[in-house]
């Protein structure tokens, strides 16, 4: 029951698997070897970042994080925070355990949201995804993305200000 | 592009680390042993979220998600490619080149950015994980300001570019 519970997703995403298996095989093992692929493809950089967040989480100090990342920073840090999301290529959640080290070093949650929120640039795709769509429809996105990244940061604080920091450690 | 960033990161963590064994290589060992006792930990669920995101580009075929996106008239539209950016997975190098298809296809400009925008922004077969490291809240708070937000984006893209559905 214990591991069942803490391995549900896993669980579910193997009886999809078979029982699609059972059912249409051909193209349910071409799902597998996309995944694998894809899996594969990602986990050197997995791998580092969640070498880099121990890291961090043993190296750097809080006091660190606090000045440039924590409450007391104004929109600079908001804004800081959302200019260096752009820089980060990968998917969006591979990331997620440097976050939450930041969180935990007492980084404010406004940075970390402007953070999450600019990520959807990704600054070394831009000139190709211009050649798809054009400069004016890049453009316009990336200055749009930007601002709402930072908005979105100062929801995120106000939304989940009820919520105390310990629940979102655990 | 995948290899060079997995190249950067890499030169990153190494520095970091002759860095951390300079300074307290106990304290470095400790780390090592915290990163990799982590990443075993998170390895089945990422396989399964790959494994998943590879069922989802196959069963949810791209013909349909090119017929979802900008069904329907004005503002549900919109609705409907936010909808389809959410559902849909995969890498981004795929999105762009699905987004001018689907900009060749007549669909607006603005439901072109709102599917886009949504594609990246909104995690939909991510959730577990993310809840499994930020807890409930963080999850729902985040991905319903990245849908909004996604709206939003499209919405004024399109009204700035007069790709505005009708």
């Amino acid at each position: 029951m214990k591991y069942l519970k803490r391995y549900w997703f896993e669980c579910v995403v193997a009886i999809l698997y078979i029982t699609l298996f059972f059912i249409l095989p051909s193209k349910t093992s071409c799902a597998l070897k996309e995944g694998v692929v894809m899996f594969v493809k990602m986990l050197p950089v997995f791998l580092c970042v969640v070498l880099f967040s121990s890291f961090l989480s043993a190296f750097l100090s809080p006091k660190t994080v606090q000045r440039f990342m924590g409450r007391k920073t104004g929109v600079k840090g908001v804004l800081l925070g959302a200019l260096f999301g752009t820089v980060i290529v990968g998917p969006l959640w591979i990331l997620f355990p440097l976050y939450n080290t930041l969180l935990k070093k007492g980084a404010r949650l406004a940075v970390i949201g402007a953070m999450i929120g600019a990520f959807a640039i990704k600054t070394p795709w831009i000139p190709y995804a211009a050649g798809f769509l054009g400069w004016p429809f890049i453009s316009i996105i990336v200055i749009l993305t930007i601002g709402y990244a930072v908005i979105e940061g100062y929801l995120m604080e106000k939304v989940l200000k009820g919520s105390s920091k310990n629940k979102l450690e655990s | 592009m995948n290899i060079l960033g997995a190249v950067i990161y890499g030169i990153i963590v190494v520095l970091c680390y002759i860095y951390a064994f300079k300074k307290s290589s106990a304290g470095a060992t400790k780390a090592v042993k915290k990163g990799i006792s982590r990443f075993l930990q998170q390895l089945p669920f990422l396989i399964s979220i790959f494994l998943l995101i590879g069922l989802f580009d196959v069963f949810v075929p791209r013909s349909f998600v090119v017929s979802i996106v900008g069904r329907g008239k004005g503002l549900l539209s919109i609705l409907t490619s936010a909808l389809a950016g959410t559902i849909v997975a995969g890498p981004v190098s795929s999105a762009y080149p699905l987004g001018a298809f689907l900009l060749k296809k007549g669909a607006t400009i603005a439901a072109t950015a709102v599917f886009l925008n949504s594609w990246v922004m909104v995690g939909f077969v991510s959730i577990p994980y993310e809840i499994s490291i930020f807890g409930k809240r963080f999850t729902f708070a985040r991905n319903g300001l990245a849908f909004i937000g996604a709206i939003v984006i499209g919405i004024l893209t399109g009204l700035l570019l007069g790709g505005m559905p009708t």
